[in-house]
């Protein structure tokens, strides 16, 4: 008696552990790594004349493929990932068509990155847009977004051993460069258009295979479009305002000799503080940076005498509120629209007030006085403190 | 008249009450709070309704320590007359039994969309139910035992991924405080329901209890640590996805672990940690109401526990399948919310105000 329980016990734990439901495996999954959407090319088809908002998604795949020695004509080379495109206006519909051209089916759990043309996003609500992602459980809420100025089937085809890892690694450069927006995930993003707020995507454009992160692309928050770009200049200044500069340098003049300054930034505070009076709203911006002196292209340049280094200071702030003010003219003159989240900090410090300024915002933020700050430090220069003993 | 082995300590108790609290209820509860109070101050309105549960839960353990060896459906009948306590003995199984049911669906439904989904409910929620009749069969004491051993891990890996999503927290998210006023955090008050009940099992199982004089410091405890829980969630879901993002997510916990990844260590993503621990947590859920209901049936009919616990097993399962979608679901989940509230606020206060003006008491034997 007791034996047969024993027998049906193991029976039993034998049936449930001999695996899982779902199970697939590795070598019929390819992952998608990358994905990227464009306006679709007209076609002659019937069946998608009649779909008024076509999109093509483009996906890329990575997959386990072990060797590549049957390829016959000595290539080495073999390419580590693959693109296909599809069009339709769901994105259902796409994957539908994916699954008739490509011989095992996409897995999205690995989606790192999401590339939107410019044009698409000029007359496309990017929170629809974004519903073909937003609902399914297997987009994960960290992938990256950009925009592409340009085609943005083309970025998936860098000359990178697999470009999405490529547009993400650049993505994470921000401790090198001042020149990168923070990068907005897709869970952010989203966020963001729930909230109806405007904001700044990183843009990037590809030439010969070439990639580059060449600015920020503004979304407006009540109609969810692309409105215009910011240069790599302006992304600077708007990074300044936000203070989310992680390391970079800026290039300032020396007042005296007109010679070049480079200071390296360490850290960057930015404070923006609404004033309300009477209806009326201003802010002030207060940016406080730590940097070195990196370079400078002043041949009588004594680091060792604060002098020197006041005037290294002075080059680098002027620069930085030129950049800033290039910035808040492009954002309040050009496009009206409040990208650097002054709302917010409207929103945190008179919440009442905001109640009522909220619908129009972008409008009111584009006539309020903007009063800005700057006070670098530089702490230190370095090995080398002058190059030349005076007389 | 009950065995001495079927006695709990205090530890053991407030144990048991945390981990009937924290089930399905923390999954939605930044949404349901901020929905209604649409800013961020979700987090002051769940530390306030369980300030008032704690309040609520003190009378219910003054009530009890009036009968220190019998369950809620033992002493009812002395204090109510037989047969409004034998209804009032019934509507708190039956809430048991739906409360069980919805732990059910709701481990099926996050299971079905997250881990596994091409399986069917029936695999997923048939071995959890054996499992759970398998350990009830047992009695009370494997239960406590076994919600002690999952009690620590829970808490360590509960807090080491929810600190990891400081990775996405933004702090301007949860500013400013009280900025509306105290109004919505008032308003936000009431859909915590769901999520605080848990201390109304008390009722039931404060007759195992070692030293019934020590109720009051178990019940503080089993709601502390739960609540401890829920405000943290709630904090850093809001700094995480936003007042606007939170509302727009099903389950906002579980989009908040989706939200970041990490690079370079041997983990990469952490909603699975949080799943597993969390499909615990609900186990515990089903198993105490699995088995305090059918602790109820033998304590009303005087019979042996274990053929209830086999009966309402099959009948758990056919209920835990009704609810057409998840929206149903999700109204199921309010009804139970404010049915246990009301076993924790209005029940036990009534039932006090009665046994005080009637003099009822356990008077001891010898």
């Amino acid at each position: 008696m007791y034996r047969l329980r024993k027998i049906a016990l193991a029976f039993c734990i034998l049936l449930f552990s001999t695996g899982c439901w779902d199970s697939k495996d590795i070598e019929q999954v390819n992952f998608i790594v990358g994905s990227a959407f464009d306006k679709a090319p007209p076609t002659t088809s019937d069946e998608k004349n009649r779909q008024k908002k076509r999109v093509q998604l483009t996906i890329q795949t990575i997959s386990h493929q072990p060797g590549s020695s049957q390829s016959g004509q000595g290539n080495n080379q073999q390419k580590q990932y693959q693109n296909v495109s599809g069009t339709g206006d769901s994105r259902l519909e796409i994957i539908r068509q994916f699954a008739l051209k490509t011989e095992n089916a996409g897995v999205g759990a690995h989606l790192k990155v999401s590339v939107i043309s410019e044009s698409l996003l000029r007359d496309m609500n990017l929170e629809l847009l974004l519903s073909f992602h937003a609902r399914t459980y297997e987009v994960r809420d960290s992938c990256i977004m950009l925009i592409a100025q340009g085609s943005a089937a083309d970025t998936l085809k860098i000359a990178a051993d697999i470009p999405s890892f490529e547009l993400i690694g650049i993505s994470d450069n921000q401790y090198k460069t001042n020149r990168l927006l923070p990068p907005v995930t897709h869970g952010k993003l989203q966020n963001l258009l729930e909230a109806n707020t405007s904001f700044a995507v990183q843009s990037v454009r590809t030439q010969n295979k070439e990639i580059k992160f060449n600015g920020g692309a503004l979304i407006k928050g009540d109609t969810k479009k692309l409105i215009g770009i910011l240069s790599e200049e302006e992304v600077e200044g708007l990074n300044w305002i936000t203070g989310k500069i992680k390391g970079g340098f800026v290039k300032g003049k020396d007042p005296k000799t007109h010679g070049l300054i480079l200071y390296e930034i360490s850290s960057v505070k930015s404070k923006i503080i609404p004033h309300v009076k009477g209806g009326h709203v201003s802010f002030d911006v207060n940016i406080d940076t730590i940097g070195r002196l990196n370079e400078d292209w002043v041949l009588a340049g004594n680091a060792f005498s604060n002098k020197f280094i006041k005037r290294a200071e002075i080059a680098a702030t002027e620069e930085i509120k030129r950049q800033i003010k290039q910035t808040l003219t492009k954002l309040q003159k050009t496009y009206q629209i409040d990208a650097a989240g002054f709302g917010e900090q409207l929103r945190i410090h008179y919440p009442k007030e905001w109640n009522h300024m909220k619908k129009n915002w972008d409008k009111r933020f584009s006539k309020a006085p903007i009063h800005y700050h700057v006070n670098v430090t530089i702490r230190d220069y370095m090995v080398k403190g002058r190059k030349e003993i005076s007389k | 008249m009950m065995k001495q082995k079927d006695r709990i300590t205090t530890t053991q108790m407030a144990i048991y009450v945390s981990t009937h609290m924290t089930a399905l209820g923390i999954l939605t509860l930044p949404r349901v709070v901020t929905a209604t109070t649409q800013t961020p101050d979700g987090w002051i309105s769940v530390l306030l309704s369980g300030l008032v549960i704690n309040l609520f839960a003190i009378v219910l353990v003054k009530l009890c320590q009036r009968f220190p060896q019998e369950s809620f459906y033992q002493y009812n009948p002395k204090i109510i007359g037989k047969w409004f306590g034998i209804l009032l003995s019934f509507s708190l199984i039956t809430y048991f039994i739906l409360l069980g049911s919805f732990e059910i669906r709701g481990m099926a439904e996050v299971t079905h969309l997250y881990l596994l989904p091409r399986t069917p409910f029936m695999a997923t929620i048939i071995p959890f139910i054996c499992l759970g009749v398998y350990l009830t069969v047992g009695g009370i004491n494997p239960l406590v035992r076994l919600f002690e051993v999952l009690f620590t891990p829970s808490i360590l890996i509960f807090i080491i991924v929810i600190l990891l999503s400081l990775k996405t927290f933004e702090p301007n998210n949860i500013r400013p405080v009280l900025g509306q006023g105290i109004l919505p955090v008032i308003k936000g008050m009431q859909p915590t329901a769901l999520a605080l009940t848990g201390p109304e099992t008390m009722l039931v199982v404060f007759s195992f209890m070692k030293e019934p004089q020590k109720g009051i410091k178990a019940i503080t405890l089993g709601i502390a640590t739960p609540l401890f829980f829920y405000i943290m969630t709630t904090i850093f879901t809001l700094g995480s996805l936003g007042v606007a993002g939170v509302q727009t997510k099903t389950w906002p916990v579980l989009s908040l672990f989706r939200q970041f990844e990490y690079t370079g260590i041997i983990f990469e993503r952490f909603e699975t940690f949080m799943l597993a621990i969390w499909i615990l947590q609900i186990f515990t859920t089903f198993v105490t109401c699995l088995y305090v209901s059918a602790l109820g049936f033998s304590q009303i009919f005087k019979k042996e526990i274990k053929p209830f616990i086999f009966g309402l097993a099959p009948f758990m399962y056919v209920i835990s399948l009704s609810p057409k979608n998840i929206n149903d679901f999700f109204h199921l989940g309010d009804f139970l919310g404010y049915v246990g509230i009301a076993f924790i606020i209005v029940v036990p206060s009534i039932m006090i105000i009665i046994a005080m003006l009637r003099g009822k008491k356990h008077v001891p034997a010898s």
